[in-house]
């Protein structure tokens, strides 16, 4: 595998109440200046070869038509996965078959819940019946990868309402999904709210139900959050939890090449002015510590071999005292450690007793 | 020599607390020009922290003011500060041996409470003439007449001439000098006699060791003196002697009788310096001590462990510093299976022990785990051996005991009388028994308690004050043991007995308490990857049980973008946070969850 591209587009038409992303629904009167920005950290930085490039947000269909097809053309290259992230109702059909046109062949919908009083809650722009036409719209462009992001363990949110989202969305048959456990993070509108928010026991039930029931579909569950038919799991995305070098450009945006972690500033108003990059050397510990918690993100977790060559050691033996608290919570098979569906639901105390 | 005694007084000031008893000797200060007003800070003999935090005083300290009075003589007046609360009536009389007199503060709106009166006895009880100061005048409530009458008829001292003031204000500040020189007796000591100095505090200098505050009652002390600590026999070359000011020790030729000041000799074992002993000189030394303290014997222990095991020995050393000038502190090595190696600590209230473990972890930087406090308790064997216990672990088994004796004390509760039923109600849950109640006036009532100690220890204040408004004042002394029907609750965790959370309970209290630590235990200690049953149990049978539900979610959903940063430091934090668990058998057990058994009302 090749290098991976990450392009940052920090805007968007108006902040969900969940978000801590770095994305801004104040910063209109940026968009010009960020393009130009950007694209000059591209022409500067771009790396002779990669595979994958993604262009996420915020929104970043929430750019000029004309902008975000300047961007999509300064990194558009022949073989890649290439996707960007679109929300309903941000882009008519002609937008999705000039993206078609310029090279991206991969769509990321944000669609969250099927349900509009929960659309509402979260402070989505966009009704299911958006989401519907766009997707149309893309699949008549030409998109043959497309997925869907969704949302579980909402305020309010029942097992059956969980369902009616599961299943309006599996009925379009996506190449891909992602259903993600609402997490509230500090600092945004939610954190602040009293939710009546489902307990861990139905966050569960709503996750398991979901893992089952894609999978009867024929998805495969290889990640923590992420389901795709065969052929279509995303290709980008497994190089953060693979360690597989990639390069991100714009406000915020993290690389990781050579054993080194960098950081573009955050602030947008920095980044336009002057990027200032933050280096972090990376210790054998933490690149072993990452390795682990990343790799054992994916359902098949990591390959006992590698792990060896790696780091010198037998994973199983190394760990073997704190393993002996997890029965059953991981397997060991086909030369490969992995966490068990139920050893994934309590992931954080499992990595908390492997990491050093 | 004479005529120099005849121009000081020692005194103290006694108060309930709030009554203003540290504004009047900042006014005092101010007054004398100790201090430029620019140096004065609010409160500036409580230099401790905590004591400006809380806005009470916890240790005695001392200050020399000069004062030209109105007969046109300059005073010496040496000031002893002194704290109000119950839990240290041991500081009391500390600051009161080394005084002639005392300016009792009565808040003009409140009138005499609980330790208003407690104060006084003490003071009565060391010969102290008191001059009554009504404090508060400002206040739109104060009724100075009425409290006036109050002192009279409840203490029985003349109050017509007492100053009407305000500290706050800086009114009257003047009146009550002019009364303390007027009234407190100047000291007779005799300073050809030889050396007999009372050592009232004392603290640990890292450059000068031990230093001593001390009154001199007969003879004198100067530098190069050779002085013996009498309780100790030891022997020291006095390096320093002088007065102190609020700035801190001001060196001089030395002290003479009547006089109030701090002796340096570089002393540096902590241990060697008794407060209440008797200093003397090596040569031509007194024969007899001065008759010292009281012994105050502690009443409630508690474990205390270092969070971290390492710092063991800091702790140690922490409790042998704060013991230097507390004699009241107790402490002894213990362990624990659950905390490790720590000590069991006695202490005169649960203020008190409150403060300590405050002090331990600010001025020490300790992380501290305190068990539930106890107190002791005298066990009647079957064999007749009599054993007095003040950890549960150490409690025999209930076949070799014929049976038990609590402390009981004897409760003073100062109260408006609406709430009287409230406080009847109280005793009553709390297994008072009542004694006896008058009233103060025709809206305040004196109530008389006999109550277990035990069951004031934890929470009875804040209840207190709770069912009556904040009004209520409360004091209490030991009056003796009696026998009662008591039981060992043991609480388990995952079906193991966790000594450091068991303790002792009278029968009647026992499912009560063993259900209301299972609900806080439930509540302190996290999600495991395995259900968690927590049980109380008196014996083997189970009388109480919570359980911890098995974690079922903890998992990073989402974790994509590259910025991977954010979501390890998480993991970072979590396996911290883990790592300041005690492990109980397979349970993690924060901190917390030992302290949180110890505030059930809350």
């Amino acid at each position: 595998m090749s290098n991976g591209i990450y392009i940052h587009i920090p805007f968007c038409v108006k902040k969900c109440a969940y978000c801590d992303f770095n994305s801004y629904d104040n910063l209109d009167g940026l968009k010009q200046p960020y393009t130009e920005a950007l694209l000059r950290e591209v022409a500067a930085r771009l790396p002779a070869a990669y595979d994958t490039i993604f262009i996420g947000g915020g929104t970043p269909t929430a750019l000029p038509a004309a902008s975000l097809l300047r961007i999509v053309s300064a990194v558009a290259r022949e073989g890649c996965e290439f996707t960007v992230e679109v929300n309903p109702a941000t882009l008519d059909r002609g937008g999705f078959a000039a993206l078609k046109d310029a090279g991206v062949n991969r769509i990321s919908f944000g669609l969250q819940s099927a349900l509009e009083d929960e659309l509402a809650v979260l402070g989505r722009i966009h009704t299911f019946a958006d989401f519907l036409r766009s997707y149309r719209d893309a699949r008549d462009a030409g998109f043959g990868n497309i997925s869907i992001d969704l949302m579980f363990s909402l305020p309010g949110q029942t097992l059956d309402k969980w369902k009616r989202t599961l299943h309006s969305a599996a009925a379009l048959s996506p190449e891909h999904l992602s259903c993600y456990s609402l997490t509230i993070e500090e600092g945004t509108p939610f954190h602040a709210m009293r939710l009546d928010l489902p307990s861990e026991e139905e966050d569960r039930q709503m996750y398991r139900y979901a893992a089952e029931y894609l999978q009867r579909l024929g998805y495969r569950h290889y990640e923590i959050s992420n389901f795709a038919r065969d052929g279509y799991q995303c290709a980008h995305n497994l190089k953060y939890w693979e360690r597989t070098p990639y390069y991100g450009f714009g406000a915020g945006a993290h690389s990781l090449t050579g054993g080194t972690r960098y950081a573009n500033s955050r602030e947008v108003r920095q980044y336009i002015s002057a990027n200032a990059v933050t280096e972090t050397v990376l210790s054998a510990t933490d690149i072993e510590n990452e390795y682990i918690f990343l790799g054992l993100r994916k359902t098949d977790g990591i390959r006992l071999a590698e792990y060896r060559a790696l780091f010198g050691a037998e994973f199983t033996e190394k760990h073997a005292a704190a393993l002996r608290n997890y029965q059953g919570l991981y397997a060991v098979d086909d030369g490969r450690f992995r966490l068990t569906l139920d050893g994934i639901c309590v992931s954080n105390t499992i990595l908390c007793g492997l990491m050093t | 020599m004479s005529e120099h005694q005849e121009n000081i007084r020692n005194f103290c000031i006694i108060a309930h607390i709030d009554h203003g008893k540290s504004t009047l000797a900042d006014r005092l200060l101010e007054y004398t020009g100790v201090l430029s007003a620019r140096e004065m800070e609010d409160r500036i003999l409580d230099n401790m922290d905590l004591e400006r935090e809380r806005g009470i005083t916890i240790k005695a300290r001392a200050v020399r003011l000069i004062y030209n009075a109105r007969d046109g003589q300059r005073y010496v007046l040496n000031l002893i500060d002194t704290p109000g609360h119950v839990d240290f009536n041991y500081e009391v009389s500390r600051a009161l041996a080394a005084c002639e007199g005392a300016a009792l503060v009565v808040d003009a709106a409140q009138g005499i409470e609980a330790q208003t009166l407690a104060n006084t006895y003490l003071a009565l009880d060391h010969g102290l003439e008191l001059v009554p100061v009504i404090n508060k005048i400002d206040l739109p409530s104060a009724r100075p007449e009425h409290v006036k009458k109050e002192i009279e008829d409840v203490i029985g001292i003349p109050a017509d001439e007492s100053p009407l003031i305000s500290a706050k204000q800086g009114v009257g500040i003047e009146e009550v000098l002019e009364q303390i020189v007027k009234t407190v007796p100047a000291p007779s000591g005799d300073a050809d006699k030889p050396l007999k100095a009372l050592i009232f505090d004392s603290y640990y200098d890292s450059y000068k060791g031990v230093i001593i505050y001390c009154r001199v009652f007969d003879g004198s002390v100067k530098p190069g003196s050779k002085i013996k600590l009498m309780a100790t026999g030891k022997v020291f070359e006095v390096v320093e002697a002088g007065y102190l000011s609020p700035n801190g020790m001001v060196a001089s030729d030395g002290l003479q009788a009547g006089e109030v000041g701090f002796v340096a000799a570089s002393i540096k074992n902590v241990a060697d310096t008794n407060v209440g002993d008797t200093v003397t000189t090596v040569e031509h030394g007194a024969a007899e001590p001065l008759p010292g303290y009281k012994q105050v014997n502690p009443m409630v222990f508690c474990g205390i462990y270092p969070a971290d095991g390492a710092r063991y020995d800091d702790l140690r050393d922490a409790l042998g510093k704060l013991r230097l000038n507390d004699a009241s502190l107790s402490f002894e090595p213990e362990t624990s299976v659950a905390l490790g190696f720590g000590f069991r600590c006695g202490f005169l209230g649960l203020l008190h022990l409150e403060i300590i473990q405050e002090r331990l972890e600010r001025e020490y930087s300790l992380d501290l785990v305190t068990t539930a406090p106890g107190v002791v308790y005298k066990i009647i064997k079957n064999n007749g051996e009599t054993a007095e216990i003040d950890n549960p672990t150490n409690l025999p088994s209930p076949s070799e005991i014929n049976y038990m004796e609590e402390p009981v004390v004897s409760a003073a509760i100062m109260t408006p009388a609406d709430t009287v039923g409230n406080i009847m109600e109280l005793c009553q849950e709390r297994r008072g028994v009542f004694k006896d109640m008058k009233y103060l006036d025709e809206s305040r009532v004196s109530l008389t308690y006999e109550l277990p100690l035990n069951e004031i220890i934890y929470d009875f204040f804040d209840a207190l004050k709770s069912r009556t408004r904040g009004y209520a004042s409360f004091d209490y002394e030991l009056i003796g043991y009696r026998k009662a029907t008591l039981v060992k609750l043991d609480i388990l965790l995952n079906a193991e007995v966790v000594d450091a959370l068991s303790f002792i309970v009278h029968t009647d209290k026992a499912y009560e308490r063993g259900r209301k630590i299972c609900e806080k235990l439930k509540a302190a200690i996290p999600r495991q990857l395995f259900e968690i049953p927590i049980q109380a149990s008196i014996g083997s049978k189970i009388i109480a049980r919570e359980t911890v539900k098995a974690m079922r979610k903890d998992v990073l959903a989402k974790c994509y973008g590259g910025d991977i940063t954010r979501k390890k430091k998480l993991l970072e934090k979590q396996k911290e946070g883990k790592k300041r668990m005690r492990q109980v058998g397979a349970v993690e057990v924060p901190q917390e969850a030992f302290m949180s058994v110890l505030k059930l009302d809350e």
